[in-house]
């Protein structure tokens, strides 16, 4: 499903990611652990084009995303990702969130997309937030909005980046049981996490990063 | 003690009015181009390649450090070298929109720059591209940041314009001078003149106030 060859990535003159090699079947859930700095979210963004690669190819399904011919926008939208601060669109309601991407970007008519958004937001719980705006929010409902918003495009992959490390613990369970819920239904997934019960509860495969190389691979 | 004399400014009415209608022409329109600059320039420095991005920096470099006095005659005494012949409306119209346009997109580069570039991020991670992303998410949160600062450099047009009565247009500035100097009326003629723009541009300020506290009842800011 995700394929990556001797990939080498620089941020300004620092190297972030030294020649990583890895191979994430489809249906499986990755954990990425390791300290601050050590290249985990950089490897996440550089499967979905947000960061350059220096060096090395990386492929998704077929699809070389390194190569010029690429079209990047179309990569990302069946990439989607999830970040540790959320990023929702302050200035637009949370189903103006969750519709935007599915109408600009893949063509879907607005009506197809607010009745997905509906049913996806029913899933985390959250239908009564629907014409709420962000700021509104509390920071696990942000996040489970902002899983929404991805998986409203209907993805591949899910990338979460450390969803969970700007969350207190309550909050931080409901996000994990909406990523649990998504492990259930075969997504395939890379997690960013410090949360090493949850990696180890859910996770096929757990990698450990060090200074931008992969230290240890086990299976679960 | 020195007497007012209201008659020479009801004589004079008809032709104020004709001036306000011109100042206000030159104003509207430049306003409009003013903006449609200031986004091209502040879409081409933020999101575009390197040539652009160099290009248009030294474009607003060039613009907002001469005069726009100079620029005004340039357009209007130096084309013509050139062959190309403009009314001196159409001249004041496309100095006074350079000149402000160039401020305008430094007003607006402040607001797109002081949004995250986790919102960059989330925007392209969903598949957008640069223009829906400038479009969609950049530019909407920018903008109400900088409303304040925007309205100002609207009411600023509106005064600049008063330099176009120097290339023979006959805008309220031009009226009032006119008759100034015609009948010895400095006190008259420019205290009604200083009130005509601040009638002009305080309903700029209307507008910029009300847009203020529309945004601000829609969501907060970023």
């Amino acid at each position: 499903m995700i394929r990556l060859e001797n990939v080498t990535a620089y941020y300004k003159n620092l190297c972030v990611l030294q020649d990583i090699t890895v191979n994430i079947a489809k249906g499986s859930i990755v954990a990425l652990i390791g300290p601050s700095g050590c290249g985990k979210s950089t490897f996440l963004k550089c499967i979905n084009g947000l960061v350059p690669v220096r060096s090395g190819r990386i492929f998704i399904e077929d699809t070389e995303i390194t190569s010029k011919n690429t079209d990047l926008n179309r990569i990302r939208s069946e990439v989607g990702i999830v970040f540790q601060q959320f990023n929702l669109f302050p200035h637009l309601t949370v189903k103006k969130n969750i519709t935007l991407a599915p109408v600009k970007v893949k063509g879907m008519k607005l009506e197809e997309a607010e009745d997905l958004a509906v049913s996806l937001l029913k899933k985390v719980d959250l239908l009564d937030k629907i014409d709420k705006y962000p700021e509104q929010l509390s920071g696990g409902q942000a996040q489970r909005v902002a899983i929404v918003r991805s998986l409203a495009m209907q993805p591949k992959v899910m990338l979460f980046d450390e969803p969970t490390s700007a969350l207190d613990p309550q909050m931080t369970q409901e996000v994990l049981d909406t990523i649990k819920s998504l492990a259930k239904e075969g997504m395939t997934m890379v997690v960013v996490t410090h949360e090493m019960s949850f990696a180890y509860e859910v996770a096929d495969r757990i990698i450990y990063m060090d200074k931008g190389r992969i230290k240890e691979g086990i299976e679960n | 003690m020195y007497n007012i004399d209201i008659d020479v400014l009801l004589v004079a009415w008809p032709e104020l009015i004709k001036g306000i209608k011109i100042t206000f022409f030159i104003s509207f329109i430049s306003s409009i181009a003013a903006f449609l600059i200031g986004l091209v320039v502040v879409y081409s420095r933020t999101m575009g390649g390197d040539f652009s991005k160099t290009f248009f920096t030294a474009f607003v470099e060039f613009i907002r450090n001469t005069p726009l006095l100079i620029q005004l005659y340039i357009v209007y005494k130096a084309l013509p070298e050139f062959g190309i012949h403009l009314h001196p409306i159409a001249c004041g119209i496309i100095a006074l929109s350079i000149y402000t346009g160039a401020y305008i997109s430094e007003v607006l580069r402040s607001g797109v720059n002081s949004i995250t570039g986790e919102q960059y991020q989330a925007a392209r991670g969903l598949g957008l591209n640069r223009l829906q992303t400038f479009r969609l998410i950049i530019f909407p949160q920018a903008i109400r940041i900088v409303i304040p600062p925007l309205g100002s450099q609207f009411i600023n047009l509106v005064k600049n314009s008063s330099l176009v009565s120097f290339i023979a247009v006959t805008d309220v500035f031009y009226v009032i001078y006119k008759g100034a100097v015609d009948d010895f009326r400095f006190f008259e003629f420019f205290i009604t003149g200083a009130l005509i723009y601040m009638l002009l541009t305080g309903f700029i300020a209307l507008i910029s106030n009300s847009f203020e506290r529309h945004y601000h009842a829609l969501g907060r800011c970023s």
